[in-house]
């Protein structure tokens, strides 16, 4: 069967004359890249001079059956503050859900935890299937609008992540349906975040976030307003680094802490831009250890940057707090934030366990978790326990600074809890 | 209805139209086949349309050129249309597997360039891609120099949810089923070579 709308000997005309106009048209309109500066979030110290030293801490989950991880906060237009998780029976499971909390700084106090977005609505809100969901991320626009992003796996492990985002204009009471971005050409898989948005002038998000699929390298996207991709650049290439955590230090510069995921001696990484995140320099190694896990890092000053990591070579149960220059080559430990009873990090009979970790957990909060803490050491087994013994973890940490001098932390405490500590220049600086 | 699921439900009854052995079903038959593919692709399991597990899978809608193959096959597989063989029919495929080769290794990590970034400021990603349906317009397939311009169509309309050419005109199924018959031609080209020149020449002469 042969088709003939065209008389042959004009089809090849007609079709040439078309492909000119269209591939013209296409071209005259494509888009334009326009390199935009960032948004310098300029530290403005001396608002209160003598304000004595202040350092709180509590717990923003209250839920004792799940595993809770990968806490990420940002402040929201009204001044309070918002907090996200995920949380379910295992990292991976299906019943995780996406959780939010809110802090009021006057009170200093979280709200109720709510689920903020599950599987099933995210794969009814995107017409695909959905196993899980992972790392979610909360920033708040120049403009005022609150992004959140997280992962959602359809196929295989987290090296199948796809990222989803959800807008809302209300300060965080409602939110958009998830939609997905589009950030790689193969199936669209294997793009996860974990660090802090940063901002354009143009109105544009910087999203730093890390490719896992047969490699493991740092990439930072940049989305318009509608949430569309509209650059992407690699921070480095290859298999052992990932987890970017972005410090902008001028309309032009930035720094990247990134998790060392390779082989050797395990050393935090670092990448520079001078281009407004459209070239990187080639990771170097800092002098401070990493022992593949993920790290946060703020602006401190002008000339400083606070990061926040596990400085071990090796597990997690160790978290501090140090002060680096502005191209992170000098670092001075500053406070260790929490740690295992035993400096190596050995396991702990579970005899002794128990009554150390009852400890943490009651310094750890003011007075309002104080009535899980039976529940919470009823449930240690399964999670902290192995029959060698148990021990201490406290990982994936999320600085911000506020607009003040305070700094908010948060962080997975033992697994089982989501940690906020808040504390303020003068206290930091006591410790110099 | 939403344009994303009535892709994948075409997509997936396409695909499972293209598995079937239709035998000698009549044609009748086929447009059957094919529609109650189609029906199917909406029918919900565990709150989610069949057509929403494949469109998961494929990490969500194909390239414009694999969408275009798609319907080219369930055409040809409909009215049994034949399909030209040799260099007019390869050249197509061998534009997508050689611009595959260049895109999925450099963009899953192996280079320090990202060939992906391109499409964001596709200028030369078009200029290849009319040149590209120019050249299989001479070579006499109309139906892959429509393909291409359909895509580079699409891309200004903005008809996908991505500002990135390479979205539009290549994914991971086309790449492969390129390659794969790229490399089974290829092969069958120089087997036949070696085996001509193989062939013992038999000499005349002239009395």
């Amino acid at each position: 069967m042969e088709i003939n709308f065209i008389p042959s000997r004009y089809r090849k005309p007609l079709l040439a004359l078309t492909t000119v106009i269209v591939f013209t048209v296409a071209y005259w309109l494509k888009p334009e890249y326009s390199q935009a500066k960032f948004i310098v979030d300029r530290p403005v110290f001396s608002q209160v001079p003598e304000a004595p030293p202040y350092f709180e801490s509590d717990f923003v989950s209250v839920t004792l059956d799940q595993y809770v991880h990968a806490a990420s906060i940002t402040r929201l237009p009204s001044g309070e503050f918002m907090a996200v998780w995920f949380g379910g029976s295992r990292e991976g499971a299906r019943d995780v859900n996406i959780y939010s909390a809110r802090f009021d700084p006057e009170l200093k106090e979280w709200g109720a935890n709510r689920v903020l977005v599950d599987r099933a609505y995210t794969e009814q809100s995107l017409s695909r299937m959905v196993r899980k969901l992972g790392n979610p991320v909360i920033g708040t626009a120049p403009d005022g609008r609150v992004w959140v992003f997280y992962v959602s796996v359809s196929v295989g492990g987290w090296a199948g992540s796809a990222i989803n985002y959800m807008v809302s204009d209300d300060d965080g009471r409602s939110w958009s349906k998830p939609k997905q971005l589009r950030t790689t050409p193969f199936f669209n898989i294997s793009t996860l975040v974990r660090g802090q948005p940063v901002f354009h002038q143009d109105g544009t998000i910087g999203l730093p976030v890390y490719h896992e699929f047969m490699g493991k390298f740092p990439e930072y996207l940049r989305i318009d307003q509608q949430g569309q991709v509209i650059d992407k650049t690699r921070m480095h290439y290859g298999r052992d680094s990932l987890q970017p955590s972005m410090v902008v230090l001028s309309e032009t510069e930035a720094v990247s802490v990134l998790r060392y995921a390779g082989d050797g001696p395990r050393r935090v990484l670092v990448s520079q831009t001078q281009q407004t995140g459209e070239g990187w320099s080639m990771p170097r190694a800092t002098p401070v250890p990493n022992p593949n896990s993920g790290l946060t890092a703020v602006r401190y000053n002008d000339d400083e940057i606070l990061v926040v990591l596990n400085d071990l070579e090796s597990n997690r149960y160790r978290l501090s707090l140090y002060l680096a220059n502005r191209d992170l080559s000098q670092w001075k430990l500053i406070k260790v934030l929490e740690e295992s009873p035993d400096p190596m990090g050995r396991w702990i009979p579970r005899d002794q366990y128990k009554g150390l970790i009852n400890k943490q957990f009651l310094e750890s909060d003011d007075d309002s978790h104080q009535h899980l803490v039976q529940d919470f050491l009823a449930r240690l087994d399964k999670r902290m326990c192995e029959t060698e013994g148990c021990n201490f973890i406290y990982d994936y940490p999320y600085i911000i600074r506020d607009d003040a001098d305070n700094f908010h932390l948060i962080y997975t405490w033992n697994k089982s809890m989501i940690k906020h500590v808040e504390f303020n220049k003068n206290w930091l600086e006591q410790y110099r | 209805m939403n344009p994303s699921l009535l892709c994948a439900a075409f997509t997936f009854a396409a695909f499972f139209y293209l598995l079937l052995p239709l035998g000698r079903l009549a044609l009748g038959g086929r447009l059957a086949v094919f529609t109650a593919l189609f029906a199917l692709s909406f029918v919900p399991h565990d709150g989610l349309a069949l057509a929403g597990y494949l469109r998961g899978v494929f990490g969500g809608e194909l390239a414009i050129p694999t969408l275009v193959l798609l319907v080219w096959g369930c055409l040809r597989q409909t009215f049994a249309w034949t399909v030209t063989e040799g260099v007019q029919r390869m050249a197509p495929l061998c534009f997508f597997a050689v611009l595959g080769l260049v895109l999925y290794p450099a963009t899953l990590g192996l280079s320090s360039l990202d060939p992906y970034r391109f499409g964001f400021e596709p200028g030369l990603l078009l200029l290849v891609s009319a040149a590209g349906a120019l050249a299989f317009c001479f070579l006499g397939n109309c139906v892959a120099s429509l393909t291409l311009v359909l895509t580079g169509l699409a891309f200004m309309l903005g008809i996908k949810n991505s500002q990135n050419y390479w979205d539009y005109l290549i994914d991971p199924l086309l790449f492969v089923y390129s390659l794969v018959v790229v490399l089974r031609w290829l092969s069958g080209e120089v087997w036949a070579w070696f085996r001509a020149a193989r062939r013992p020449v038999l000499v005349t002469s002239e009395a």
